[in-house]
Parts: C-alpha cells; structure tokens; sequence
C-alpha cells in the first residue's frame, strides 16, 4: 500500500475543536450557579483545556511534510471524524449553551465525564498518527485528562456523599 | 523459534517448503486495483480451508506471500484469491492468464472459529480489501443459513468503483436473511447509498443482542480500533470480537518467528485473533480500542 501524506493539520485542527468545546463547557458551567468546589474543579480543568489548546496550536505552526500508512490518503480523518461526531457537542457555542442550561451539579458532572472520555479516545487515536517525536505530548494530554475524570468523579462521590 | 515447534535436525525441513501446482481457471476484474483468481489443484483433489485461512502463493523469480482464501470451502470444486496489485508476486499474479499455474502451500493459520459462531449471531464488518476473507466466511453462512442466526454485514469501501464483489453484495442485500449495510468514503454522481466510514453505520444502525452475537472483523489497520470501540459500547464481549491481522510473512507455517506479535505467530496461533488475546499486547496496538489504550 502506499504511504500517502497525513493531514495531520487537519487532526490538530479538530483537537484544537475539542479543547474549545471542553473550555467553554468547564467556564460556561463554573460562572453558572456552581457551587465553590464544583467551579474551582470546573476551573482547573479549564486553564489545562487552555495550556492544551497552545500545545496543539504549537504542534500546528512546527508540522512539516509527514507520511503515514493508509490504505487512502485521508483514511485516518474518516475514521477519526466519523469517532468525533459521536461527541457531546457539535460546536463552541453548543458547548456553552449546554454548559447554561445545566441546573443540576451532577448533571454538569456527568456530562463533563463524558467530555473528558471522548476526548481521551480521540486522542488516543491521534496519538497513532502524530510522529514519535510527538507521541510524548499526547500522553502528557491523555494523562491529563485521565487526572480531569479522576477529579470530577472524586469530586461527584463527595457531592453524593454530602447529600446522602 | 518457539521450542515446541522446533524441527527435528535429522529431518529435511526443504519438504515444508515445497509447493504444489495449481491451475489458473478464471480471472476477473473487481476494481483497478483488485484481481480475483479461481484456481484448481493440479491433482485435482479438494483443497479444504476454513474462511480466515490463508495460502502461500509463489510465483517463479517473483517470491511468495500469504493470500487468504476468499472463497467459501462449501464450494468445494475450485478455490479463490483475490489480490491486490501492490508489489512484485502481486503484479505478476494481476497478468496471469487461464491455463498458468502457481505455485501454493496450505491452507494455513486459524480462521474464523466456525464451531463456535454456529448458532450465534454472525456480524461481519469489513473495510476495504478486507472484504474478500470476509465473503469466504459469508458464503459459508449463506451455504448453510439454518445452522447460524442473524446475519449482518457491514462494508465500506473507499469509492463506488473500489467495491469489491458487486454481484455478491447485491445477492446478499436481496436475501431476507441477510442484513447488509454498505457505505463509502467517497461517493460519486451515481452513489445514492450510504456514505462515511464503516463505524458509521455500524454505531448508528445496527442493533445487536450483544449475548448472542459473535463480531468478525477484517479491514485497514486504522480502523480496528474505532470498530472495538463502537463495538464494546454496544456491550460485546471482548472475547467474541474477532481481528484478522496482516504482518510481514516468511514460512507462513510458525517455523522462522518473522510474523512475531509478542508472543504470537499471527501465520499459525492467527491470522484470526480473539479481541481477548491481543489487549496488552504492545504489538497489536493498532487494535486496541481507545479505552484500551494502556502504558
Ligand atoms: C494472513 C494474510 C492474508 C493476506 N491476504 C491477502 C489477500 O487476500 N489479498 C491480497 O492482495 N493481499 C493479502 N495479503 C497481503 C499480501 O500478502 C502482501 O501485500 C504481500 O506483500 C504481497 O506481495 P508482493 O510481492 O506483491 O508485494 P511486496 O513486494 O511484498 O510489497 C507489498 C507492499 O509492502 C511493502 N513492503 C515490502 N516489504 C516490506 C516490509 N519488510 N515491511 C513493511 N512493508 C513492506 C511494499 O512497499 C509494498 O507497499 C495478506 C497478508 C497476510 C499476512
Ligand atoms: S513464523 Fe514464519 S511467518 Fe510466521
């Protein structure tokens, strides 16, 4: 099979998409009705989805000309693009508005779980892709967002606890 | 080389490697890319493989490589191959005509378990070239229809005119008992199906009984782990998704280790593979659902 050119621009692009999604839900939530331990976890997990959004932009400006083995040029897109339309949210604004509409904390939780998930099996599929030089940052990306699920489920059994 | 496996000093290993002949007897055209060879032992006898299951194929000067049998074996007078042009033996084997022969060995490899996919829930999903071991598996269920359950398949190809077998998807799609979901990557003009990649529909439309169905898989590398993905949200077992893997071969028959994944010979423990037994193993990382992804 031929090893065509990857459009690795095009997969940075769509992480980029993600970190906005995952920071306007985390400052959508945290402005609206949280409680103060709900938005200063809502809060950090927004400044790192900020640091990521730099990393992926940086990565971005530093692509050159890069091949990787596909049965067609683009395959790799199709399979990711396809992977994140599964998402939760389409769009920025979609994120936003979801993030104000939420009354209940643990839905706002529940959905932020489900964000971070998505995003850790997005990147683990860029993480095939990207060249080995780079392969370090997405990890350092994945374990970050693994750290954003073990907090928020921490910080949902907390909230179930205080309650119960 | 694994111990058990390791051969007998005294015995002469050159027999392994001898091929016999076989006879071209058709050649069709599927797509640009694609060839499909029907063959006949030049002794005339039955060759009996299992879908999954691979020949080596040799051609004089050109060298040898695994091809799986595309065929189903309850069609039993002759065999077929389909090859993609890619290298050497392949181009060659695009310009063989009726009447030339080859040279091959086998069958070899485990292929899909058919024992234990009788009375289940049969789900074929296929990407690409990964169509043709999957039609052998297909027409084997198509064969013998009241020993298995549900059948489904889901195909993508790239283009329209990249589809492999068109008469045997329409068959398929005109049968009751067939369930088919075919889409494409990239339509033309004349495309009114589905488009997208083959975890599309499969995540939209195909509705499972997770208990009683069995998975069989066979498509590009990049698309394994989407699929493992989609298909364990879907509540399967890991153990009843079924990966067919292409590596590099060179015996073809578990002797030299060139086909190594860890502790496997995808030529002779695969080339099919239970989702089970490749989790954890650092080699078949192309597979591993995105969940599974571990340091
Ligand atoms: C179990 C199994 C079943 C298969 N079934 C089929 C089938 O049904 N139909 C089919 O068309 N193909 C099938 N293949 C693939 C086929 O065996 C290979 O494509 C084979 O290499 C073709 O031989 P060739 O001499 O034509 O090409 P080669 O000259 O071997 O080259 C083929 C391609 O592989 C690349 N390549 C060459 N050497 C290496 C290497 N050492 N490492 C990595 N890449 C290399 C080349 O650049 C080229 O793109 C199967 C493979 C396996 C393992
Ligand atoms: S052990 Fe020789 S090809 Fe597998």
């Amino acid at each position: 099979m031929d090893k065509p050119l990857f459009q690795a621009a095009e997969v940075l692009d769509m992480a980029i998409e993600i970190e906005r999604q995952g920071l306007a839900f985390y400052e959508g939530c945290a402005a609206a009705r949280a409680s103060e331990v709900v938005a200063t976890v809502f809060g950090y997990a927004a400044g790192q989805e900020r640091r990521h959004i730099e990393l992926f932009y940086e990565m971005k400006s530093a692509l050159d000309e890069y091949t990787v083995p596909e049965s067609y040029p683009g395959e790799t897109v199709s399979y990711l693009r396809a992977f994140l339309s599964t998402r939760l949210f389409t769009s920025v604004d979609d994120a936003s508005c979801s993030a104000e509409a939420i009354e209940d904390e643990a839905e706002a939780i529940e959905m932020a779980v489900e964000l971070e998930r998505s995003s850790i099996a997005f990147y683990s599929g860029v993480k095939q892709i990207v060249r080995e030089s780079e392969k370090g940052v997405i990890d350092d990306v994945i374990a970050e967002e693994h750290v954003h699920i073990r907090r928020l489920l921490e910080l949902k059994n907390w909230l179930t606890t205080r309650s119960g | 080389m694994r111990e058990a496996d390791s051969v007998d000093v005294t015995e002469d290993i050159t027999r392994f490697y001898q091929p016999e002949l076989a006879r071209v007897i058709a050649k069709q055209r599927l797509s640009e890319m694609m060839v499909m060879l029907r063959l006949q032992r030049a002794s005339g006898e039955m060759l009996e493989h299992q879908p999954g299951q691979f020949l080596q194929i040799s051609l004089p000067g050109y060298g040898e490589a695994p091809i799986s049998f595309c065929s189903s074996p309850t069609r039993t007078e002759s065999f077929e191959l389909c090859v993609a042009a890619v290298g050497n033996l392949s181009e060659a084997m695009h310009e063989l005509r009726p009447g030339d022969f080859v040279g091959i060995r086998g069958p070899y490899g485990k292929g899909f378990p058919l024992e234990d996919l009788r009375g289940r829930d049969v789900l074929c999903i296929a990407g690409g070239i990964g169509l043709a071991p999957l039609r052998s598996l297909i027409n084997y269920v198509a064969d013998r229809r009241a020993e298995f359950g549900r059948m489904i398949l889901v195909y993508g190809a790239r283009k329209p005119s990249e589809r492999l077998f068109k008469d045997d998807l329409a068959n398929w799609d005109a049968r009751e008992d067939f369930e088919t979901l075919y889409t494409v990557d990239e339509a033309d003009e004349g495309w009114t199906g589905r488009t997208g990649v083959a975890t599309v529909p499969l995540r939209d439309e195909v509705e499972i009984d997770p208990t009683r169905t069995t998975a069989s898989v066979v498509g590009p590398p990049v698309m394994y782990r989407y699929v493992a993905a989609e298909l364990l949200a879907k509540g399967m077992a890991e153990d009843d998704i079924l990966f067919s893997l292409e590596r590099r071969f060179k015996c073809g028959m578990g002797k030299c280790g060139h086909c190594q994944l860890n502790d496997l010979y995808v030529c002779q423990d695969g080339p099919v593979f239970r989702y089970t037994q490749l989790i954890g193993r650092s080699e078949a990382i192309e597979v591993w659902a995105p969940e599974d992804e571990r340091q």
